[in-house]
């Protein structure tokens, strides 16, 4: 009867992260990739906000949106902007 | 010179007089302190994302102006207490942010109830309240 064989650490550590890179998405920073998007990101720009803030009202994180930490650090600025000038809801429920 | 722009956010029984009194009283404290202003946009009437001071509606306006370097400081603190205090009743919010003097000056803004055309009977739905509306500045 074969046996199983039990491998090092090490060895299922490396299988494991291949197999969860082989059908990951590579996620890129959207206001990265030119100076319009990155301009674009601006608390009056209420439309492109809402689509970085869930039903609830809250800021997605990076590791969903996919932004790199210099731009979700802009980004979380912008939507409380737009949430103190009632552009973006703080929470659902308001009304 | 340094820029700034000034969102304004102002109850939706706003006169047009107080409208233009608004604008030119802003543009009165500017020159006192060495300012120019650049634009002064009306966004419109906009349902907002939670009510202010019992109000479910209110109007926008932007302004951008340049201010002196070397006295921005109390020409910021000038335009803080005329929102805050000259017109408390009728400015519920403002907020003023920097400007890049070589970032264009176009923007991206959402579309306001003014120009969302009527939905008819039998017609095509009319555009969405999100579609994004670009402002020359």
């Amino acid at each position: 009867m074969a046996r199983k064989v039990k491998l090092k650490v090490s060895t299922r550590i490396l299988r494991k992260k291949a197999r969860r890179s082989s059908y990951a998405t590579v996620k890129h920073c959207r206001f990265c990739a030119n100076d319009a998007t990155e301009h674009s990101l601006d608390f009056k720009n209420a439309v492109l906000l809402r689509t970085f803030v869930t039903e609830r009202g809250k800021i997605l994180p990076s590791r969903i949106s996919g932004n790199c930490a210099r731009h979700q650090r802009q980004l979380t600025t912008e939507i409380k902007c737009a949430r103190t000038m009632a552009l973006l809801p703080f929470a659902s429920g308001h009304r | 010179m340094v820029r700034y722009e000034t969102l304004l956010l102002t109850t939706p029984e706003l006169s047009t007089e107080l409208a233009e009194q608004l604008e030119s009283q802003l543009e009165a404290v500017l020159r006192e302190h060495g300012g120019v202003l650049l634009s002064y946009d009306r966004w419109g009437k906009y349902f907002l994302a939670f009510p202010i001071e019992k109000n479910d509606y209110g109007i926008y306006f932007l302004a951008r102006f340049e201010l002196d370097p070397a006295r921005k400081t109390e020409a910021l603190e000038a335009i803080r207490l005329f929102y805050a205090v000259r017109h408390a009743e009728t400015v519920f919010r403002h907020i003023t942010k920097s400007l890049d003097m070589e970032a264009p000056l176009m923007y991206a803004r959402p579309q306001s109830l003014e120009e969302i055309p009527e939905e008819t009977e039998g017609a095509a739905p009319a555009a969405s309240e999100d579609a994004e509306t670009v402002a020359a500045a």
